[in-house]
């Protein structure tokens, strides 16, 4: 407990704390609310783009979980910032057994990383309700919501997990986070733009797997066809996703534990 | 008594040895200087004996104990190894009662450790802006959280202004009044001088004389007898 309270405090006594969630709840709030209009927009160009489609609702809610990514940088900067600032030297000095350190820093990261993604979400959803309020026939049904704060206490407290182990593998705070964003923000979405099957096992595919999204958009001209039609279930999403952050913890802990304090 | 003791403690980086095979100890209720200029691996020693350093061979011991088998580390040791260590953005106070936290130190003892190092009036400013003295005085007030037996201090009058400097001998004086076994690293010779009972000199990260103050310098200064010691080394 007394390791808990003092992770705990590092968190909330720290500003970036609160830069991290306001930017998930302006991610959140940027992908949900011009969807619907977007969506609307693009129907002439893409067939299965119908606000009539209930599935395809369902994607728009579902961008209310936009802002994860913060999830992760927060996650890196609760570990990275020991190292950065040398504080790692009294966080060992008053409890050497790293392993225990390490422990207390996943288990308040996961915490505050599910607390960020159901405030974001929240703000999200009401921002995507708005956005689509303009359609009659677009409404959220109860399972819809359901499945979209799973999918946001799933991936705040993962993603932040694994943040803690970028962190810790990446001693460099800002190398870390610039690797993270350039990886969820534009390799993912470069891999699942070229290779379709291949989404279902990113990060942000799992996230849409838990959501049990399933869309096919496809271009008459054949520019881009984006489908998480083939995503896995909230099942398998779930429990691929929690192996990736014990993969990630696992490494993390391992480096952390032989790593010299200097 | 021995307190600490180092059994021929190496530590090497790829090709670089920091420490080589020292072997000295530390008595209980004396300030003992670990004395040595910039780059003698005196700081490398003193993170292997805090268990922040995983020594190539050789052990580092605490009450025949390593730093990490100690059930309550910072009530039995206070360690000040830089100035670094905390959150530059939040305060002196809250960066406290950070480690307060993960000791189980009460909140209540942050502010008295401030106290005694003359902070009450900064807690609440934030690290960064403390001067380099007040960033020192401060890792002292960390290294008194637990109201230890031990003190092990890396560098304290790094940076310090001679008002400072006067200020740390005199504490540290109080505190080996009261009983207090204090291990003190620097590379400034005179002012050892005046704060030290006994000495570890380390040259090159070889152990060159331990003694007492007396034995060591004779008739002369500790500058004297330090550039005598090496010069024999070489």
């Amino acid at each position: 407990m007394n390791l808990l309270k003092s992770e705990y405090r590092k968190l909330v006594y720290t500003r970036g704390f609160y830069g991290y969630i306001g930017g998930a709840v302006f991610l959140s709030l940027l992908a949900a609310i011009p969807a619907a209009f977007s969506v609307n927009a693009l129907k002439s160009q893409y067939s299965g783009t119908s606000l009539m489609d209930p599935q395809l609702v369902d994607g728009i809610y579902g961008k209310a979980t936009g802002g994860y990514l913060f999830a992760m940088l927060m996650g890196i900067a609760l570990m990275g910032n020991e190292f950065q600032n040398g504080q790692s030297i009294s966080t060992f000095l008053a409890t050497p057994k790293r392993i225990k350190v390490l422990y207390a820093k996943l288990v308040v990261a996961a915490g505050a990383g599910i607390f960020m993604m159901l405030v974001s979400t929240a703000l999200g959803f009401i921002g995507a309700y708005f956005g689509l309020k303009h359609y009659a026939h677009a409404k959220p049904d109860v399972s819809n919501f359901f499945d979209l704060i799973i999918a946001a206490i799933v991936s705040g407290a993962l993603l932040a997990i694994m943040g803690v182990a970028i962190g810790a593998l990446i001693k460099n705070v800002r190398l870390a986070a610039t690797i993270s964003v350039l990886w969820l923000g534009v390799v993912e979405k470069l891999i699942v733009l070229f290779w379709t099957t291949g989404g279902k096992f990113l990060p942000s595919g799992l996230i849409i797997g838990m959501m049990n999204v399933h869309i096919t958009l496809s271009s008459s001209r054949k520019i881009l066809n984006i489908s998480t039609g083939n995503y896995f279930g909230p099942g398998i999403s779930i429990a691929l996703f929690l192996l990736y952050a014990a993969i990630f913890a696992a490494i993390g802990s391992w480096v952390s534990l032989r790593r010299d304090i200097e | 008594m021995a307190i600490i003791e180092f059994q021929g403690l190496t530590k090497a980086y790829k090709d670089v040895v920091a420490v080589k095979d020292l072997t000295a100890s530390v008595e209980a209720g004396k300030i003992t200087g670990f004395l040595g200029p910039n780059g003698a691996g005196k700081s490398t020693a003193l993170k292997c004996l805090l268990s922040l350093v995983t020594p190539t061979s050789g052990t580092a011991l605490i009450r025949g104990g390593s730093y990490a088998s100690l059930e309550h580390p910072m009530r039995e040791v206070g360690a000040v190894i830089e100035t670094g260590g905390f959150n530059p953005t939040v305060s002196g106070l809250k960066n406290l009662r950070i480690i307060a936290a993960a000791a189980g130190i009460p909140d209540s003892r942050a502010l008295e450790v401030l106290d005694l190092v003359d902070l009450t009036d900064a807690r609440n400013k934030k690290f960064k802006e403390y001067s380099l003295g007040m960033k020192q005085r401060l890792s002292l007030a960390t290294a008194l959280l637990g109201e230890p037996e031990i003190l092990i201090l890396d560098e304290p009058a790094n940076g310090l202004d001679p008002i400072g400097i006067a200020w740390l001998r005199e504490f540290l004086k109080k505190l080996a009044r009261n009983g207090h076994s204090i291990l003190i690293s620097s590379h400034q010779l005179a002012e050892m001088q005046n704060t030290v009972d006994d000495v570890l000199i380390l040259h090159k990260g070889r152990l060159i004389e331990q003694g007492s103050m007396a034995q060591i310098i004779g008739q002369g200064t500790l500058e004297e007898a330090f550039i005598r010691l090496v010069e024999r080394s070489a």
